[in-house]
């Protein structure tokens, strides 16, 4: 299924975005692109929230590009939200996550879109997402099999381990001594919590 | 197919050597240098200037009987110096932006922060003055080769004069008062160590192996300094491109270059850079941290650099530097060329895969996983070979020429400061400032990325975080662990420098002329 | 606009491509012609245009053209990458008020997830994977080839649409890090396993060889500090005419 490698999902939706103003007098294109340079990055980025989320964007398609002559000079009759994400699993429940993550700047963007019903309804949203859809035609990734919370989970081992071993370096550091260590380390790297997204 | 034998001098077609400045394509080898800058107020008197000292400025023709010339002088523009010199709007405009902005405006870009930030340089290096620099060298007669004990106090007594003789030449084309000298002059020069000249820099290591190899250079092929070549199994020169504008390069196209074609044509770019040297606290790392590492302070200190001082690579001879061999009889370029292979004709080897296999045959051959040189040590990073993989293609284009030179006097052992006067000034020469010396020290000295180091920065000359640590890999034959160096402080500092343009000579008498048409 | 988010850059491009002609065999006849080029004769021509993208993207999925993807993992520098071909009629049209689009040309887009600078990335396909950007953008409107390599960025920055977010949720990893941080979780995890019942002098020695499989995968990762800017994004306005010497 060419939307997916591993078990990572490539999603790419294009949503006409609506001609004309919105109620404030901007047109919706702009205050669409101001609304997306105001929203927060990092881990306190609205997608943080969505569960399995490794790389998410949007862009705003003004048109395509003219390749110059003496190709023919094709324009789009509306201008589009680009949105794609790579993320862990299914569509469905990702939509869903998405809905309840985020319904407030959901609306800020796609209250801008042609369409958008909101996110009352779980049904219309996906479905309005899922009208929005474009399939993938080939999607690379470089570490697919693993969700986000492993990758984490992993950058975390790998500095927990990269402490320890520098604690425990040396000759002094005998079999009988390094041992129990060693398991306490094991102890403690299983309790610890995932890292949140955006952190690492 | 049998492979060729590689040719003693590179093949063709030959650059214009007569052109091309002797700095780029002969390294102006001499013992000292003095390194002079101008500002230019007046672009008249400006032009004039540079045009008397174009007439001294020597090119890359080797002189009587294929030695160096007997004396040299190069010069170097910045890009407020063609500004400041009348260079037509619209000619400026098409240089590089990486050359426009100069090395302060780009301090980030190099990871210039910390102590290597800008607001720590010499006030010389922040005052945007810079504009013109003439390098002045010393070749006074000696008695023997290089590593001879000779009589120091005569020679440097001889060397100095006649540095003094050269730089008195050079004022002597009356800069006139639009153009003014600045202060101070960098003095730089071959350390002395126990009354022997050598090639080394002031932690001990001998320096200024694996110069590129350049197609139609004229000077004879060191093996292990170009390209690997794995169809031909052999070593080729490098496309004069990557070090010559106006040539065609490694990417198979003769790049874009600065407007007029006469002005840009043989010339090239030069990043001059002044290194200080913390010595005693390299010294103290080494004794300190050398305690815990099994091999010691000696092998502690080869693993970072990738060669043990005398130059001898570590994959080559991993556990003890080549034995003391009598020093040859040097009577030619070929001999030198002969002798230097020993430093520099080797491979390391790659593997795209996470570790090595347990074998015990790691003794020689590839070295891919970095047991015998590890991954992340200096000559490893700054000068990758064929270990990033892809037949050299991502290397290729990576290359820079060292024109430097230590400065400050050799600090015996139990007598080193961090303070004084002591370093290296840094001279890398390429056709694109941004695309080879910029990349590599953002992308391979001060990040650990393409070499699975991570964040962790070159252990010498990088620019160290707090905790800065080196990964040394462990040995899967012997079963000897890797080592963790912890805590690296930071052991070259840079004060200050600029980015230079070098003209062709061709280039030097249409600028010194004001006759470049604005196209 | 936010191209770049921690150590990773989004790239987006959109290229023109022609329609395919009616043919009898349609995608079969592409699709043998294809194989022909790849086993027999490969200067054989085929038509630019969408269908014959969709074949090739087929056939590499199929297996074909492996080095594609191998490279592009053994460069490891892509996070995730995508070419997603949108046909003249298939930009979504939700509601009859809105326009129908009436579009010449089929579009191409490709999105990539990359580490480094704009320029280091696209050289590095251009120098390390010629063959298989051609295989993928030969069909594209005045495509120039990948090789040699400044046309090639000339093409791909005139196609490319700066991205308006960018979230990351690893922003302080590279690929490598984070591959070199799975394959380290792995070996922890079955070292763990094997020397749970390990005599202390038998540990010392496991725990060392157990360190010696990790041993490139011990890079610190985070974001570095003092973030520095990549140099800017080889813009076509410093390109001057290229002359021959």
């Amino acid at each position: 299924m060419a939307n997916k490698s591993g078990q990572a999902y490539g999603l790419t939706l294009l949503s006409p975005i609506l001609a004309g103003t919105d109620p404030s007098g901007d047109p919706h294109h702009m205050a669409l692109r101001a609304a997306l340079s105001e929203m927060p990055n990092g881990p306190q980025s609205p997608l943080a929230a969505v569960a399995g989320t490794h790389l998410a964007r949007w862009v705003v398609i003004d048109d395509v590009p003219f390749p110059g002559v003496p190709s023919h000079e094709d324009h789009l009759a509306s201008r589009y939200l680009l949105f794609t994400a790579c993320f862990d699993g299914e569509l469905v429940p990702y939509l869903e996550a998405m809905r309840t993550g985020m319904p407030g700047w959901l609306e800020q963007i796609y209250g801008h879109c042609i369409g958008y019903p909101g996110t009352a309804d779980s049904g219309a949203f996906r479905r309005y997402m899922v009208s929005c859809q474009v399939e993938t035609s080939f999607f690379v990734a470089a570490y697919g099999a693993a969700t986000l919370p492993a990758v984490l989970r992993a950058l975390d081992a790998q500095r927990r381990m990269i402490a320890f071993i520098q604690s425990h370096q040396g000759p002094t550091w005998t079999g009988d001594r390094l041992q129990p260590e060693f398991r306490k380390f094991l102890v403690q790297l299983e309790q610890a919590p995932t890292p949140a997204p955006a952190t690492l | 197919m049998s492979a060729p034998t590689s040719p003693a001098v590179a093949p063709t077609p030959l650059l214009d050597l007569d052109d091309i400045q002797g700095i780029v394509l002969r390294g102006n080898a001499y013992h000292y240098a003095r390194y002079c800058f101008f500002e230019i107020t007046d672009a008249a008197e400006g032009r004039a200037f540079v045009g008397r000292v174009s007439e001294l400025v020597t090119n890359s023709q080797l002189g009587p009987s294929g030695r160096k010339q007997p004396r040299a002088m190069s010069i170097a523009l910045t890009w407020q110096g063609l500004k400041a010199l009348g260079v037509p709007a619209r000619s400026l405009d098409s240089f590089p932006l990486d050359f426009k902005q100069g090395m302060l405006a780009r301090a980030g870009i190099l990871r210039d922060i910390g102590e290597d930030a800008p607001a720590n340089w010499e006030p010389l290096w922040r005052s945007g003055r810079v504009h013109v620099m003439v390098a002045v060298y010393s070749h006074a007669e000696r008695p023997g080769e290089m590593g001879e004990k000779v009589d120091m106090t005569v020679q440097v007594r001889n060397d100095k004069a006649e540095l003094k003789r050269e730089f008195d030449t050079l004022m002597g084309c009356d800069p006139g008062p639009g153009v003014t000298l600045l202060d101070p002059q960098q003095d730089a020069g071959m350390l002395v160590i126990d009354g022997r000249f050598c090639n080394k820099e002031h932690f001990g290591f001998s320096d200024g192996y694996s110069q590129p190899d350049i197609a139609g250079s004229g000077a004879p092929l060191i093996r292990g300094g170009g390209k690997w070549d794995e169809t031909l199994k052999t070593w080729l020169p490098l496309a004069a491109g990557e070090f010559v504008l106006g040539q065609r390069d490694e990417a198979g196209e003769i790049p874009p270059a600065p407007v007029p074609n006469l002005l840009s044509r043989n010339g090239t770019y030069l990043v001059y850079r002044k290194l200080h040297q913390k010595v005693k606290s390299f010294r103290d790392y080494l004794r300190r941290a050398g305690q815990d590492y099994p091999g010691g302070a000696e092998l502690l200190a080869a693993k970072m650099v990738g060669r043990w001082a005398d130059g001898t690579p570590l994959v080559l001879s991993p556990d003890h530097p080549y034995p003391e061999r009598p020093k040859p009889k040097i009577k030619s370029a070929e001999d030198y060329v002969e002798v230097l292979r020993a430093f520099t004709d080797f491979r390391y080897g790659y593997d795209p895969g996470p570790v090595a296999p347990g074998s015990d045959r790691l003794a020689e051959g590839p070295d891919p996983y970095g047991v015998r040189c590890p991954l992340g040590s200096h000559t490893r990073r700054t000068n990758p070979r064929d270990s990033l993989g892809f037949g050299g293609t991502l290397v290729n284009r990576r290359r820079i020429l060292r024109r430097g030179l230590p400065y400050g006097d050799w600090q015996p052992e139990g007598k080193e400061d961090d303070d004084g006067e002591h370093g290296v000034v840094m001279m890398p020469l390429n056709a694109s400032i941004e695309r080879q010396f910029e990349f590599v020290q953002r992308e391979w000295v001060n990040y650990g990325n393409d070499f699975h180091q991570g964040n962790d920065p070159d252990p010498v000359i990088g620019n160290h975080p707090p905790g800065a640590k080196m990964v040394i890999p462990g040995n899967p034959g012997t079963g000897r662990p890797p080592h963790i160096c912890p805590s690296m402080p930071q052991f070259v500092v840079n004060r200050g420098g600029d980015y230079f343009f070098v003209p062709s000579l061709t280039a030097l008498r249409i600028i010194a002329e004001g006759k470049i048409e604005d196209a | 606009m936010a191209n770049q988010t921690g150590k990773s850059y989004a790239m987006n491009v959109l290229t023109a491509m022609e329609r395919p002609g009616w043919r009898p065999l349609g995608k079969l006849g592409t699709i043998l012609k294809l194989l022909l080029r790849d086993k027999f004769f490969p200067t054989l021509q085929l038509p630019r245009n969408t269908r014959t993208l969709e074949c090739v993207f087929w056939s590499i999925g199929k297996g074909a053209a492996p080095e594609i993807q191998r490279n592009l993992v053994e460069l490891s520098f892509i996070h995730f990458a995508r070419w997603v071909i949108i046909k003249h009629d298939q930009f979504p049209r939700l509601d009859p008020s809105q326009p129908a689009e009436s579009l010449q040309y089929d579009w191409l887009f490709f999105e990539s997830n990359f580490n480094g600078s704009w320029q280091e990335y696209i050289e590095a396909f251009s120098r390390v994977i010629p063959g298989g950007m051609d295989n993928i953008w030969n069909w594209s409107v005045k495509y120039p080839g990948s090789v040699p390599i400044s046309p090639f960025l000339d093409y791909i920055r005139a196609g490319q649409a700066d991205t308006d977010y960018y979230y990351n949720a690893t922003p302080g990893s590279s690929t490598k890090d984070i591959l070199g941080a799975l394959d380290l979780q792995e070996r922890l995890r079955r070292f763990a396993t094997e020397s749970a019942a390990l005599a202390p002098a038998d540990f010392r020695r496991a725990y060392d060889h157990f360190l010696i499989s990790i041993q490139g995968d011990l890079g610190t990762t985070g974001s570095y500090p003092e973030s520095s800017p990549l140099p800017d994004d080889g813009s076509a306005a410093r390109r001057a005419p290229v002359h021959a010497s």
